[in-house]
Formats: structure tokens, sequence, C-alpha cells
């Protein structure tokens, strides 16, 4: 009888009971309030050009997923390598490493989704325009919070897989900046990739996050202003005692051809990754959740060799 | 002419420091010629200091470097790799270097340390003053051992396992080590012993000896060359099957502060005993354990904001809810007062009385020795590696160290630089001649 113990399924609410304990007694709680600032300070510098314009829904979406893996980062780091020696403990003491990993990646859901609504909620009040409907579902504000929820939580799972590895937290945080970096670097959102590079970046978790919210705010049918902005800078450029660029600007200003100028731009500037269908953002969806699956498993199978840890 | 004076400057420094070596080498009894030897000086300079380890890392770091070097002249000199590779190599000296000189500062504040000098001789070393050359010739500059002196003297006499039983506890550990890029240290050896069941035992020894070491390797937490069978069952081989008998109390407080008191408890219950348990019995498993260790009044409090005293017995009543057959508690009194402590140790003692093997490290023995049936002693030895001084009852312990208080006993084994009388090898050996005699 000595051998009959509680198994995976029945180890879960334990672990699940004590992650949600810690939430209310410990500073856990903090990272929902932590969540609106961060969304809400960026929603502040790159809000007003977010879904209207294509270079302002390209740096927006960028914002907007890197607060989504700074807040998923922040959930787990910590998460495991702090109580590493008690889950050393427990794990021959009969816990399941398997069961525990499952309860986290059920808590961290949960913030995870607390964090997506939150930030949503703010981009809201902030008053950024939005599109009228999703791809996926009908409605835009369910698609913007899937696409939000399972960037935060593919980064959440990331770190949490860092935090399995890392043997304290002191590790585990000099670790973390090295993979903002290089989801920053490899997204596509700042830095022109190489095809080299273009390949790196298929394994980060920021440029499927950029190509949902893009493909989602309608990102290739959106005006390009940032030429039309540097040709208006331009117009007392005299040539042969002309000025023919403001010639130009005063021409399609009384036109009113300046919006079909900024279009065709656009269409220039087309991004097949950022197209708008649903298959694209199911794509960037099921992509994203392989992150999440592939994490969450090599996170069971490292901490699977927490017993040959040695002081 | 700058350049003739620092030529000449150069071989005076090398002249200088190797005769300051050769002396010093001489001193701590390592081989004087070995200050002929460039670059290996500095590791046995470090043996002389007793930090082999840092010396090997040292050594190591140094052969790096050159390798680097070498590898960098062969591929851009010859190959005419240039660009990043030219600063790829540069950094990577640039950073051997910096480490190596970190590992140099500790060789030489180690030897300011073993020849009773104050630190501040190391900015002469590491300027390149030729200091070494006064520590060599003066006779005022002696070592506070030699390497002689830290050699083990009684290795062979205590390396005899002990006979496996069919009841109770027995430990044939041979071998602890951990391995390092400076290379294997030895954390313990040849310890062996048998205990029976219902036996109440002190594990003693000054700080650094190795018990907590010991009883990781005895519950196989941290595994060792070793083996260590309880009523005939192997723990290492079938620790599965017999991990819910084995009952550890580990000196941190392993257990979660941000949970409460009694869900701490109950969800150790949960994990540890048999799932088919009925859930009033559980209830009224969890409740006994709360009730006999003091916990009932403060079951809904955060574990937190417990008193240090408090900790400990949540940390001990999560393991003992198990109704573990093998009990192993280390410092389970660390923080509680006399009064306290000797109620601990009562409520262990009354637990060893239903025939199990109770284990106890404990700093403060003497207030609580009345409990104990047996001892069991560490202590470093030459090598700073953990021995086994003295195990069996605590009056045969009295009689052979000679002394009633288990504090003497220990400030005996203690090294002298720790403020003991340094008679740890000599202990050992004893023991270990006694025990091949009988």
């Amino acid at each position: 009888m000595k051998t009959d113990r509680r198994g995976y399924f029945r180890q879960i609410p334990i672990y699940l009971g004590k992650f949600f304990r810690m939430f209310v007694y410990m500073d856990d709680w903090k990272m929902v309030p932590m969540a609106a600032l961060i969304a809400g300070l960026v929603s502040f510098a790159v809000g007003k050009d977010l879904f209207v314009s294509m270079e302002g829904t390209l740096k927006g979406s960028l914002a907007l997923t890197c607060v989504c893996i700074w807040n998923g980062f922040f959930n787990s780091i910590q998460s495991v390598c702090r109580e590493r020696q008690i889950v050393k403990r427990e794990h021959r003491a009969g816990m399941k490493i398997t069961s525990y990993i499952t309860a986290h990646m059920i808590y961290q859901a949960f913030l995870c989704l607390m964090q997506a609504l939150i930030t949503l909620a703010v981009c809201r009040i902030t008053k950024i325009h939005m599109p009228s409907s999703g791809l996926i579902t009908p409605f835009f504000y369910v698609d913007i919070t899937i696409a939000f929820f399972l960037i935060t939580f593919s980064a959440d799972m990331t770190s949490l897989l860092i935090s399995c590895m890392a043997r304290n937290t002191t590790a585990a945080m000099t670790v973390m900046p090295f993979i903002l970096i290089f989801e920053l670097l490899f997204s596509g959102g700042v830095f022109a990739l190489t095809p080299t590079t273009e390949v790196i970046s298929y394994f980060t978790i920021a440029k499927w996050g950029m190509c949902a919210i893009c493909a989602l705010g309608g990102y290739n049918s959106l005006p390009m202003t940032s030429i039309w902005k540097q040709i208006s800078k331009l117009q007392d450029y005299e040539y042969e005692g002309m000025q023919p660029v403001r010639l130009l600007v005063e021409t399609m200003e009384r036109e009113n051809r300046v919006d079909e100028f900024c279009l065709k731009t656009a269409a220039s500037n087309f991004n097949p990754d950022y197209v708008s269908t649903s298959s694209n953002l199911a794509g960037c969806w099921l992509i994203l959740l392989i992150f999440v699956v592939v994490f969450a498993l090599l996170s069971m199978l490292v901490l699977t060799g927490i017993d040959s840890d040695r002081r | 002419m700058f350049s003739a004076i620092r030529f000449y400057w150069d071989i005076l420094y090398y002249l200088l420091t190797t005769i300051g070596m050769w002396k010093v080498f001489g001193k701590c009894g390592a081989k004087k010629w070995h200050a002929l030897i460039p670059a290996y000086r500095f590791y046995v300079l470090a043996v002389c200091a007793d930090r082999k380890d840092t010396g090997r890392i040292w050594f190591l770091l140094d052969i790096a470097n050159i390798a680097v070097s070498m590898a960098g002249i062969f591929t851009i000199a010859i190959l005419n790799l240039t660009g990043a590779w030219s600063y790829a190599i540069q950094i990577l000296i640039f950073a051997i270097g910096i480490t190596e000189q970190l590992f140099i500062i500790k060789i030489y504040a180690s030897l300011c340390d073993m020849f009773s000098r104050k630190k501040w001789w190391v900015v002469f070393f590491i300027f390149n003053i030729p200091v070494i050359f006064i520590w060599g010739i003066s006779g005022k500059f002696r070592p506070n051992s030699t390497i002689q002196d830290r050699v083990i003297r009684a290795a062979a006499l205590t390396n005899r396992n002990v006979e496996e039983k069919d009841e109770g506890l027995t430990i044939n550990n041979r071998k602890r080590t951990v391995k390092s890029v400076a290379g294997t240290k030895v954390l313990l050896r040849d310890i062996h012993m048998h205990i029976a069941p219902g036996r109440m035992v002190l594990l003693l020894g000054g700080s650094g000896a190795g018990k907590t070491t010991f009883l990781n390797a005895v519950t196989g937490f941290e595994k060792a060359d070793a083996s260590i069978t309880l009523n005939g069952k192997d723990v290492y081989k079938d620790f599965e099957e017999m991990k819910y008998d084995i009952g550890f109390v580990p000196q941190m407080d392993l257990i979660r502060y941000n949970d409460s008191v009694l869900m701490t408890v109950s969800d150790s219950a949960k994990l540890k005993l048999p799932a088919s348990m009925r859930k009033e019995d559980l209830n009224s498993k969890i409740s006994e354990v709360m009730n006999i260790f003091g916990l009932k009044a403060v079951q809904n409090n955060i574990v937190s904001k417990q008193s240090g005293g408090q900790k400990k017995r949540i940390s001990i009543a999560t393991e003992f809810i198990a109704d573990p057959y093998l009990f192993i508690l280390d410092e389970p009194d660390s923080g509680l007062d006399g009064v306290l402590a000797r109620d601990l140790m009562r409520r262990l003692h009354e637990i060893s009385r239903e025939g199990r093997i109770v284990i106890v490290i404990t700093h403060s023995p003497d207030r609580v020795a009345d409990f104990f049936d047996d001892i069991i002693i560490l202590a470093k030895d030459a090598e700073r590696t953990g021995r086994l001084v003295f195990c069996g009852e605590i009056e045969k312990a009295r009689t052979f160290f000679g002394t009633n208080t288990m504090e003497e006993m220990v400030r005996m084994i203690n090294r002298k630089e720790e403020g003991g009388e340094g008679m740890a090898d000599e202990l050992i050996e004893k023991f270990g001649r006694e025990n091949s005699e009988n």
C-alpha cells in the first residue's frame, strides 16, 4: 500500500491550489497592475498611429508584442528557480514533475489571460483606433485577446523553461535580457533581416506575435504616410530656380490625391507575412501554441533531472 | 635607454622571484626545483598556500591563454584572418587574462593567510615587486603548516565495510566527491556503521565537517560512492519503493513561506500518504500531527509570519506526517530556546521508541544529550575531507574522548585555526585502530 500515492491528475489540484494561494499571499498579484502600467505607457507612446498607418501599425504592434513578451517573461522567470530546493525535495518525496509543470501552466495561463485582457482594456481606454471585425471570429476584440494571450503565454513558457534550467534566480535574471534582445532583434519589426537571419526570426515569439497583430490590424490595407511626410518636408528644395516638390505637394493636396498617394506607396510595401486572412492569423496562433507546448515539454524534461543537482 | 632598464629589471625580477619561490617552496615542503618551471610554479605556490583547487584553475587558464594566443598568431599571421576573428581572439585573451589575474590574487591572498601576514602584501605581488624574495630568505616568514602536515594519516585504518543487516540502517560510505574545473574534491570518505532500529542518534561535528553532506548521501538526496541499506533494502537502488520510509528535515526550511500552515502540512500529507486513505482519516492524521508539533493554534496563519522555531516545526511536521521509519533532522533545534529544544527532542525520542531510527544534527548537544542513545562524530582531516572520528554509544564516546561534554569533544576535533585542539587526525587514527582490532 505504501506505493499507492496520488498520480499525475490528482497532484495537479494540490499544486494549483498552492500557486493560487501564493498569488494572494505573495507579490504575484502585483503583475496585474504592472501590466496595466506598461500597456498604458506603450499606448501613450505609439497608440496614436496604431491601426491607422502602416508605419504606426508596425511600430505599435512591435511595442504591444514586447509588452506581452515582457509580461510573460516576468510572470514565471523566477517561479521555479526560487523554489528549486523545495522542488527537489518534493520530487524525491513523490511529487510528479509533470503535475507540477502542468499546474504551473494552468496558473500561468490564468495570469496571462488577465494580462491580455488588461492590455486590451488599456488600449481601449487610451482610445486606440481598433478595426471593427476579426479574422477568425466576427469580433476583433476576441481575436486580439487571443493573440495577446498566446504571445504572453508563449513568452511565459519560454521563461518557465529558463527558470527550470537556472539553478538560482540570479542566473535566470541574467539570461532573461539576452532572450529579450534576441526577440527584439529578430522580430523583423525594427531591423531589416537578411535571408539567414530571417530563418532565425521564425524561432522568435515576437515575429509571430507581430504577424498576428499586423494581420488583425489590416496592415497591408493601411496607407503609408512616412514618404508623403518626407516629401512635404522637402518643399523648399530648389532646382534651377524652381521648387518642383512644392509644386507636386500643392497639386496633390489641391486635387485630394494625398490618400491615393499614401495607399500607392503602401501597396509597394506589401508584406505577405502580415496579410489579413484567417489562415494567416490561424497559422500565427498555431505557431505560438506550438511554442507553448514545446517549451512546456522541455521544462518538464529539464526539471526531471533535478535530482542530480548538487550543492 | 628605457627598454634597456626594462630588460635588466625583467632579468632581476625573474631571478629574485625564482630564488624567493625556491626558498618558500622549501619552507612549505614542496620540491624546490619546481620554482624553475614557468607557470607551473604558481600552481605549486597555490599548493603551498593550501589552495590547490585555485592553483589548478589558474594553471588551466594560463594554458588556455597560451593556446588562444598561439591560435591567434597562427590564424592572423599565417592564414591572414583579420577583422572579426582578430577582435574575437583579442577579446578572448583579454577575458582570460583578467580571470587569471583574479585567481592569482586569490592565491597571493591565501599565501598571506598561510604565512600569517596582512593582505596588503598582495599589492606588492600584483605590481610585480619581488617581495617573495624577502619571504623566502627571511626567517621571520614561516608558513602555518607544510604540505606534509596536511597529508592524511589514517586512510588505511578506516576503510573497512560494515556487514549489512536485515534490520536497521547500514552505511558503507566509501567516498563522496564533487567534480569541478578545479578537479575532484573528496568531501567524505570511509564512513561505515550500522544503526539498530529504535535508536536515537546524535550526529556531531564542527562546521564544514560534512554532516549535512553525510546525511544527504544517506538519504540519496546527493548520492555518494556508497552502499546504504535500510532493513536490507538498498536506499539508492530501491529508492522509489522506500522513499516514504525516509523522512529528512533539512537544515534550511524547505517549505513555501507564502502558504498557510495548515495547507502546507495538508498538501504534504496528500502527496505522501496513500491515495486510498479515507478523507476523514487523512484529516484526522493531519490534525494529530498538527497537535503533536503544536501548530493547531497557528494553522490558518501564513508560514512567513511564523517564528524560526515554528517554521522548523512546520518543516518537521511535513516530513513526519508520512510516518517515516528513518527520520533524519538537520539542526531541528536551531533558533529554539532550551525549553523548546528539550521539548522537541523529547518528542523525537518518543518517536524513536516506536522502533524507528531518528538521527539528529544539533549544535547545542549538551542540553539534550540525555535523549540520545548513540553518537556519530565527523571531523575534517588534514585534507579537509569529512571523516568518521567516532560512532557508538554515548558513554563509550565519553571514555574515548576522555570528557563528559559533547562540546568539548567538538572542540578537540576542530582545527586549531577554528579555535579547536586540532586532534581530528589523531582521533580518526585511534578510532580506526580500535575498530580494526575489534
